[in-house]
């Protein structure tokens, strides 16, 4: 579990501090979007952690509401003048919210179920999410799509706002994320991931903490969706939902190791950047899917619990034998057990 | 004495197999009793539904003298009705004082208060104390022995401050010394006034614990009293001491 020490707040300090230097340090466009792609998977894994590595509940579901935020902003922007370009990222707060509250009446539907059956239930929700995208003509443009008006930012460094505003969208994700592990509220989730039964028997409100959980998740999961169509100005259905995305956020959250504050963010900017040059090298084919699997495949061969737990375990195992080391010499005639 | 725990009628069928059959009893309040009975007659069906872990077919459960129309874990548990299992369950991943602090009951309010909050450490710190599980208090739990895991749930059952405990098979699977400290566990809770129904095969330790015993065949109630008695009774020859 995340504990507010003194290195952790300095480890976040560092790495905030880096990511906010990117952008100004390297000003190639194709570095600071790949950087903003890398953030915005960093917000979507780090969500998804909530219910799916805190709670455990594997939500297969998420990227519904990457696109549910994604149309809420583009639909917003169609009746709303864009007065300034930074409105939109002041509106992601309302819509997120506004996702966080629909989202509740879902959860109590689905989480009535657990394991493997709430997984294939909560892939139906992002299948019939991404149907009614394409199907509802006059809503979301349909299988057309739908755009919004070109954000009115300098051209030479257009997409400095987008990842800046998307670097403190992880923060606040990511606040939320060490905030809940330490708590009581945090508590209760792991237990529910340990034994869901026992923690109803020891006076934990199982639905209620997962559902707010599930809110959460689904709330800053709209937020990011709406940043990125923004960003990208026109979003299809298959874009906006796309089940290859959902794969990917679980894959990295797996692969930095679930369940950790720095997992997810670890996961999405190894996995994210590799996605892209993999997608560049190998053109556009669907080889570099294969690619993608295949770097997951011997991650998860050599660290099966992710890189994050794994390297916590192999640093706590080298402390503890430092420490015997350091102890001395058992005295003679003593006998190890 | 007044009863704290009333069992009237329950019925528990799993398809055509009937688990818990028309079963009636009740648990005075302080005192000790015992529930036995031979493999799979309905003990631990029992204990799933009155813990509200399994819905009953038919027939009631009454806590106090209330009638309890769905019972619920958690809402039993915040009532003061606490459970073990027969393996026991703990959360492997969290350290002992993680397990502790959970079972410790939070208002809406203290949600997002932090895990383990000052009054809960010395609380949680008293607990590893009396149950010698102190040094290893930051341990996962996973790493425990299972006789220390049977330690762990059952301090854990404890924090809630319950006034009944059922406890399904405590010493099910630990060496002679941990028997002889769970006992004294058991013994001690007694004495402080909380109300303990106890299933347990080592028939030697419910003899010396408990007031009555309740006996159960084949999912009904085929006898009930003071220890010595039910020890005589010619239905728990058959059935169960086989004697």
């Amino acid at each position: 579990m995340s504990r507010a020490t003194k290195a952790g707040a300095i480890r976040a300090i560092l790495v905030f501090a880096l990511l906010l230097a990117l952008p100004f340090v390297f000003t190639d466009h194709w570095i600071v979007n790949i950087a903003f792609f890398g953030l915005m998977f960093a917000v979507l894994a780090v969500a998804w952690n909530l219910i799916g590595g805190y709670a455990g509940y594997i939500w297969l579901g998420s990227i519904a509401f990457f696109g549910l935020g994604a149309y809420a902003l583009a639909i917003t922007f169609q009746h709303v003048p864009l007065t300034s370009g930074y409105l939109p990222f002041f509106a992601l707060i309302p819509i997120g919210i506004a996702i966080g509250i629909v989202s509740i009446p879902l959860a109590l539907l689905l989480l009535r179920v657990r394991a493997a059956t709430f997984a294939v239930v909560s892939l139906a929700v992002l299948f019939v999410a991404e149907i009614f995208a394409f199907n509802l003509d006059g809503l979301t443009g349909g299988p057309q799509g739908l755009g919004m008006a070109l954000p009115p930012f300098v051209v030479t460094t257009f997409e400095r706002p987008f990842y800046l505003a998307m670097l403190v969208l992880l923060a606040a994700v990511m606040f939320c994320s060490w905030y809940l592990a330490k708590s009581k509220f945090g508590l209760m989730l792991f237990a529910i991931k340990g034994d869901e039964d026992r923690a109803r028997g020891l006076g934990v409100r199982t639905t209620t903490v997962k559902v707010i959980a599930f809110a959460l998740c689904c709330g800053f999961t709209g937020m990011a969706g709406g940043l990125w169509a923004y960003y990208i100005t026109w979003i299809y259905p298959q874009f906006a939902m796309d089940p290859n995305t959902m794969f990917a956020i679980i894959l990295m959250t797996y692969l930095g190791g679930k369940g950790t504050l720095w997992g997810p963010v670890l996961g999405a900017f190894l996995l994210a950047p590799a996605k892209e040059y993999f997608a560049y090298t190998l053109g556009g084919s669907a080889f570099y899917l294969i690619a993608y699997a295949a770097l997951f495949l011997l991650v998860m061969f050599f660290l099966p619990r992710g890189v994050v737990p794994t390297v916590a375990d192999f640093l706590a195992r080298h402390r503890r034998r430092a420490a015997v080391l350091a102890s001395g010499p058992r005295p003679a005639g003593e006998q190890v057990a | 004495m007044t009863a704290m725990l009333e069992v009237r009628g329950v019925t528990k069928s799993f398809g055509g197999v009937v688990a818990v059959d028309h079963c009636t009893f009740s648990v005075a309040a302080g005192s000790l009793t015992g529930l036995i009975g031979p493999n799979g007659s309905g003990k631990t069906t029992l204990f799933n539904v009155i813990t509200g872990y399994l819905p009953s077919d038919s027939g009631e459960i009454r806590l106090d003298g209330r009638l309890i129309r769905k019972p619920d874990p958690t809402w039993l548990y915040r009532q003061g009705v606490a459970r073990t299992f027969q393996n026991a369950r703990i959360f492997p991943e969290l350290t002992l004082r993680e397990n502790l602090a959970l079972a410790i009951p939070a208002g809406w309010r203290m949600l997002l208060n932090i895990a383990i909050s000052r009054a809960d450490r010395e609380r949680i710190d008293e607990a590893l104390e009396i149950f010698g599980l102190s040094p290893l208090a930051d341990h996962r739990a996973g790493e425990l022995s299972y006789g220390q895991s049977r330690l762990l749930e059952f301090a854990t059952t404890l924090m809630g401050r319950p006034r009944l405990v059922l406890l399904d098979e405590p010493t099910a699977g630990v060496n002679p010394i941990m028997i002889e400290i769970l006992e004294n566990h058991i013994r001690r809770l007694h004495e402080t006034g909380v109300t303990v129904l106890l299933v347990e095969h080592r028939l030697e330790i419910l003899m010396r614990l408990c007031e009555t015993v309740i006996v159960l065949d084949q999912g009904a109630l085929i006898a009930e009293g003071p220890p010595e008695r039910v020890r005589r009774d010619p239905k728990v020859l058959d059935a169960y001491l086989g004697a």
